[in-house]
Order: C-alpha cells, then structure tokens, then sequence
C-alpha cells in the first residue's frame, strides 16, 4: 500500500494553515485571532496551544521564544513555523479530501 | 564676552532665561544671538512637552487597560509552568486590543470566557482522573 501518510485533523488542518498564513508573526494570539476570524467562532487560546503543541510533537512546526513587550505585561511571545514534514501532511490531507469530495461534486478548495 | 551673552550662553532652559523678558544688548550680535537662542528653548520646551505628554497617554493607556487580575490569577492555577510562560502574555495583549476597541466591560467578558474555555478541558481531566482513582479506591476496598 506505500508510506503510511498522517492525516491531520480538522482543527489541526486549520491551525496549520493560520501559521503559514501569518509567516513572521505567527505567535499565539496571532493565531488565536487568525483562526477566530476564519472560523467565525471565538476559539479558546488554551485549545490554540494545546494544537501547537501537539503539532510540534508530531513534527510539523517548531516554535521558539520571542521578545516580551509592555502590551503583554512583560511576558514573552512564543513563534511558530511550519517545517517540511508539515506542508506534506497538509498536501497529504488535502489530496485525500480532494479525491472524496471531487467524485461527488463537492467543491474541494 | 558680554554679561548677558555670558548668561545667554549659560541658559540652558527657560527657567534661566524665561520667555519674553525684555533685555538691553550691548551689541546688534548680542540681540541676534539672545532671539536665536529664546526661540530654540522655546522649541526644546514645546518637544519636552509633547514627548511628556506621549509617555502619559502610552502609560495611560497601558494602565487603563490592564487584564482582569484574579481572571489572571485563575488561569495560573490551570496552567502548566510551560503554558504560563506565553499564555497569560497572549491574553493581556488581545485584552488591550479589544478594550480599546470596544471598551473594558466587553474586554473583560470576553477575558473571563477564554479563561473558562482554556481551563475547562483540565478541569474536566482533573475530575475525571479524580472520579476513577475514587471507583479504583472503592473497588479496592470491596476486594
């Protein structure tokens, strides 16, 4: 049957795809704001994290810790990054998607 | 050089030398200089007090819209010690964005929600964990 590929969830699919859409300012309330706005429901920042943290365990981003500002009370933010293995898991998910919902007229996009 | 250009020299503020007093120059040379320098502390004072101004309102702003302290305090006690590093940070700033945007009442609201969603799921593993180890001591104690 070939590589066994890893399909992404749904909220993970959109979380990922917040992260690529931001690029440089991909942090935690960017995200938080980006998903929101996109999903027209207001997510919860702990569900937020605990997505990229659990696409970060699987390889898909890495973060890293950024400057503190007066406007976050001194504390930090926390950066992230699609890596390779995540742009495959999302053509991966999207490929599949594209094959169910195509054959039955749906548009895929 | 000249008592008052000596003194002109020396000002370093208006306070020195206070806007709009009147006073009598030896030379055309000296009067030049005394009006070129009232009209630069007249300018360096007008910047002092924009740039005060900005710090105020900046640190009135920063302090109008702090986030709820015990909404802060509860999501702490919720949070792992990764989780505090960011989170809290996270919150303050879309707090400030909306309470600027649509005032403190909402902002708060809206803060108090999200600290209620982030920790529910804990909570609710929490009781839960805490539910079976009470069946598995129950169980035990009936063996």
């Amino acid at each position: 049957m070939g590589e066994q590929k890893d399909y992404l969830g749904h909220f993970e699919e959109i979380v990922l795809l917040a992260v690529l859409r931001l690029g440089e300012n991909a942090y935690g309330a960017k995200i938080r704001q980006t998903v929101a706005e996109a999903t027209e429901r207001d997510v919860s920042i702990g569900a937020v994290y605990a997505t990229l943290d659990r696409l970060e365990r699987k390889g898909y981003l890495k973060s890293w810790q950024g400057e503190a500002t007066p406007e976050r009370g001194g504390r930090a933010k926390r950066y992230f990054k699609v890596v390779g293995a995540g742009v495959q898991a999302l053509n991966d998910t999207n490929a599949v998607r594209s094959k169910l919902a195509g054959a039955l007229g749906f548009d895929a996009a | 050089m000249s008592k008052s250009v000596e003194r002109m020299v020396n000002a370093r503020s208006h306070e020195v030398y206070p806007l709009g007093d009147e006073h009598t120059f030896e030379t055309l040379e000296d009067e030049q200089l005394f009006k070129t320098l009232k009209e630069a502390a007249k300018q360096a004072l007008i910047e002092m007090q924009e740039k005060r101004l900005k710090e105020m309102k900046t640190s009135f702003d920063l302090q109008s819209h702090i986030a709820p302290q015990l909404g802060e305090r509860l999501l702490l006690l919720v949070l792992s010690k990764e989780e505090r590093v960011n989170i809290p940070g996270d919150l303050e700033e879309e707090y400030r964005g909306i309470a600027a945007k649509h005032g403190a009442r909402y902002a708060k609201l809206w803060y108090y929600k999200q600290v209620a969603a982030s920790a529910w799921p804990i909570v609710r593993k929490a009781v839960s964990l805490g539910l079976l180890a009470w069946v598995a001591e129950w169980i035990r104690r009936r063996a």
